[in-house]
């Protein structure tokens, strides 16, 4: 039987060049990150004529995109008797005169602009520290886990996975300068969740088929790949009814939408590359490696056991020993029968 | 899956008509009930400022303060407003100067006053103890001296226990040897006084009251006049704004008809229902009754999901709760189709409808258990470790994981088993592909 090639090494190399580009660009140009996250810039304007607020928000937008800035968001707000359109960017570094480009399209005083406000993130170094270390716990927790059920060759596969497509997610992101705020770090995590559900079910196909006597000379890489096909079908129409929901949001004339809209997109693609062309590769290539290292012990020292097969062989030879005994019961039995009707003289 | 008599069945028939029925209008439909106008349980669910307007209020921080002390107030206040039921507020500083809270504009008008006094008690200014009125007799500060406050009980009654550091321990030495009453003042005004005389120096001091809220109250109050960052109780401005995510005419005026109006929640909606739509109808078309039967599934999962979700009165909805509402959906509808598919595959294998559901059934419980209780562990972690928005986000996800237990190995397959005792063992339904030995026959 030909082996079917492996995608494994072109996969990780693929990863890890996403995962160096998106380090340079980090380094180099910097993250995207939105008001939440990195802080940013807030410009309130003050409406003397509250009746068409939706031309003057029009001309706002016009008028920070003329200035070289993306709205991060826009929104009206009430001071007692007064009302202010509020407009945020993802940028500390606003320069003033945007204000008067904002008065030139307004047609209102410069007195009714405010001055550009910085405002700080909230996300602060503890944060930042007590994330990382819950990522930490929350891959350890996943190995032991995977390897509970699964034996080591799970867990690892499963601590992989998980971490390839966190890592490629954000690195995505990074590369295609998307704004990465707090939804789009929920967005992330709902990928891996989704990395991990694809893989514990795979996982529990691949030791149900291992058990069943047809498949007993089976390769285990044809075992993975049988199990990977079966189970194809309800994740390719999850990770499709979640790109439906995407592409909604894309569609949306709300650039904090669509861009989360993006941000699903990203990570759901990412999502299925980290499972099907690295997690199934790995796992099947570290089974492959477990089945070939079992066959070489055995063929070395044909009496080294697998604990299946120990137990197996006790059970045999207990079997034996009974049966050794009701042999020699029925045997004494008969003689002592045959001795009776046939006395010695 | 044993099977069921057609008496039995449609009993369990009339009782999930009713079941349905009932749990869709409340859940759903808002109702006049002689003079009580109920919302619906739907309706009584808080939406942040993400998909409906809010409630903004700004205070002026009194003397210049780092970055940091300013983070680690605003963290206070943070931990306060998540104790009071807002876990998604948005709290962050505005030049170093201010401190900004935004949080979506309450449901309920009995709501809205509390919301209202809790913003205003988070500018209540510095807690002190006085010997006197004067300010000059302040003895002990909130930021200096007090490094913690907790709710007691003891003998029926409730106590708030300020524990003060070394330093506020030599400061109420000092504060009951230069008087018998003690003043206690917020913002520089006094709110109240007691004696004493009987009160022995200690590391903590022991307020009692009569009722756990007001005694709550008084602790938060306690807790945002400690902060390093004090702030000018004479400017704090607390008022109205529209939702983040809209388009067009916003208003922050609640007599407006647009007000709470946001495109974003409209548009999750509408993308939560495409999901819906979608797996439902490749359901319907690729395993027939499968899919009817799961319509009837998820209206159950969302009654459920919905109920489960208002009895947390800190839910408030964003934008990443309708997208975990989402991927819950499809979570739903991808563990019935673990089902659906491993009954078609037995089918495939020559077994008859009956033995290809018992034996499907069996083989797909361990594959839709072990992802689930995964999904489940994880979120549940998140939902009680993490805090806002994130918060909410594990629990919804928390809440459809189990539902996908629920839904897969208990109602899908009760709903076929039902449907077994009317059907006797025909294909048809479930749009089952021929087998080889059909094919041939033909």
């Amino acid at each position: 039987m030909t082996k079917k090639k492996s995608f494994l090494g072109l996969s990780l190399i693929i990863a890890l060049v996403v995962i160096i580009c998106a380090v340079v660009l980090s380094l180099t140009v910097g993250i995207n990150l939105g008001t939440d996250i990195g802080g940013g810039s807030q410009i309130e304007i003050l409406l003397e004529d509250k009746t068409n607020i939706k031309k003057d928000i029009s001309s706002v937008k016009d008028a920070v995109k003329e200035s070289g800035y993306e709205i991060e968001s826009i929104f009206t707000e009430d001071k007692g008797t007064e009302s202010y359109i509020v407009v945020r960017i993802a940028n500390k570094e606003v320069k003033a005169e945007i204000r008067d480009k904002i008065k030139d399209k307004l047609g209102i005083s410069l007195d009714n602009i405010s001055g550009v406000l910085t405002i700080n993130g909230t996300v602060t170094k503890n944060t930042v520290m007590w994330t990382a270390v819950a990522i930490i716990c929350l891959l350890l927790a996943i190995f032991v886990g995977g390897w509970i059920r699964y034996k080591l060759i799970g867990g690892f596969a499963l601590l992989f996975a998980t971490l390839v497509s966190l890592l490629l997610a954000v690195s995505m992101l990074i590369i295609t300068r998307v704004r990465i705020d707090f939804t789009a770090l929920i967005i992330i995590s709902l990928s891996v969740a989704l990395v991990l559900f694809a893989c514990v079910y795979v996982l529990e196909r691949v030791r149900e088929n291992a058990k069943y006597k047809h498949n007993e000379n089976l390769e285990p890489l044809e075992i993975v790949k049988m199990s990977v096909r079966s189970t194809l079908k309800p994740l390719i129409i999850f990770a499709a009814l979640v790109l439906v929901m995407a592409l909604v949001f894309v569609c949306v004339p709300i650039s904090e939408i669509a861009l989360t809209g993006a941000v699903l997109v990203i990570s759901i693609l990412a999502a299925l590359f980290s499972y099907y062309f690295i997690a199934m590769e790995f796992y099947a290539s570290l089974y492959e490696l477990r089945a070939a290292r079992d066959k070489q012990r055995l063929s070395r020292n044909p009496d080294v056991f697998s604990k299946q097969d120990k137990s197996k062989l006790k059970q045999a030879k207990k079997d034996e020993k009974l049966k050794a005994k009701k042999d020699k019961a029925f045997n004494d039995k008969f003689k002592k029968k045959d001795k009776d009707s046939n006395p010695v003289v | 899956m044993k099977p069921i008599k057609q008496k039995t069945a449609k009993w369990f028939i009339a009782l999930i008509v009713i079941v349905a029925v009932v749990g869709t209008l409340f859940t759903f439909v808002p109702m006049n009930l002689g003079g009580y106008y109920f919302t619906s349980v739907v309706g009584s669910l808080n939406v942040s400022s993400e998909l409906g307007a809010g409630v903004y209020a700004e205070y002026d921080i009194d003397g210049k303060f780092n970055l940091d002390q300013i983070n680690r107030s605003i963290s206070t206040i943070k931990g306060v407003l998540e104790d009071e039921g807002y876990p998604g507020a948005n709290i962050f500083s505005v030049n170093d100067e201010k401190i900004r809270i935004e949080i979506g504009y309450p449901s309920r008008s009995e709501t809205l006053k509390d919301s209202y006094s809790l913003l205003k008690s988070v500018g209540v200014g510095v807690f002190e103890l006085r010997s006197s009125s004067s300010e000059d007799t302040t003895y002990i500060t909130g930021k200096n001296h007090i490094k913690g406050v907790k709710l007691n009980t003891y003998n029926s009654a409730i106590y708030v226990v300020l524990e003060f550091n070394k330093e506020g321990e030599a400061q109420y030495e000092k504060l009951l040897e230069a008087s018998d009453t003690i003043y206690v003042c917020m913002g520089g005004e006094v709110m109240t006084s007691f004696s004493s005389s009987e009160i022995t120096a200690s590391s903590s001091m022991p307020l009692s009251f009569t009722d756990y809220n007001s005694a709550r109250d008084f602790a938060e109050k306690v807790k945002l006049g400690s902060m390093e960052v004090g702030f000018n109780p004479d400017t704090v401005t607390i008022d109205t704004m529209s939702s983040i995510m809209s388009v067009g005419a916003l208003t922050a005026d609640p007599a407006s008809d647009q007000f709470g109006f946001s495109l974003a929640l409209i548009m999750g909606a509408i993308a939560v229902a495409l999901v819906i739509v979608c797996g439902l109808i490749y359901m319907i078309i690729k395993h027939g009754v499968f899919g009817a039967f799961e319509a009837l599934a998820l209206l159950f999962d969302s009654i459920i999901a919905i109920i489960v979700l208002s009895l947390f009165e800190w839910v408030e909805l964003s934008f990443s709760s309708l997208i975990a509402m989402g991927v819950g959906y499809a979570l739903l509808i991808a563990s019935s189709l673990i089902f659906a598919s491993r009954f078609e595959e037995e089918y495939r294998q020559g077994k008859t409808v009956a033995a290809s559901l018992e034996t499907g059934f069996k083989r797909s419980v361990a594959g839709i258990s072990a992802p689930a209780i995964a999904l489940t562990i994880i979120f549940l972690v998140v939902a009680l470790v993490a805090g806002g928005e994130l918060k909410v986000f594990g629990l919804i996800t928390c809440i459809f994981s189990v539902l996908s237990l629920f839904s897969s190995l208990i109602m899908l397959p009760g709903f076929i088993k039902i449907f077994e005792a009317f059907n006797d063992g025909g294909s048809k339904p479930y749009r089952l592909a021929k087998r080889e030995e059909e094919k041939q026959n033909d």
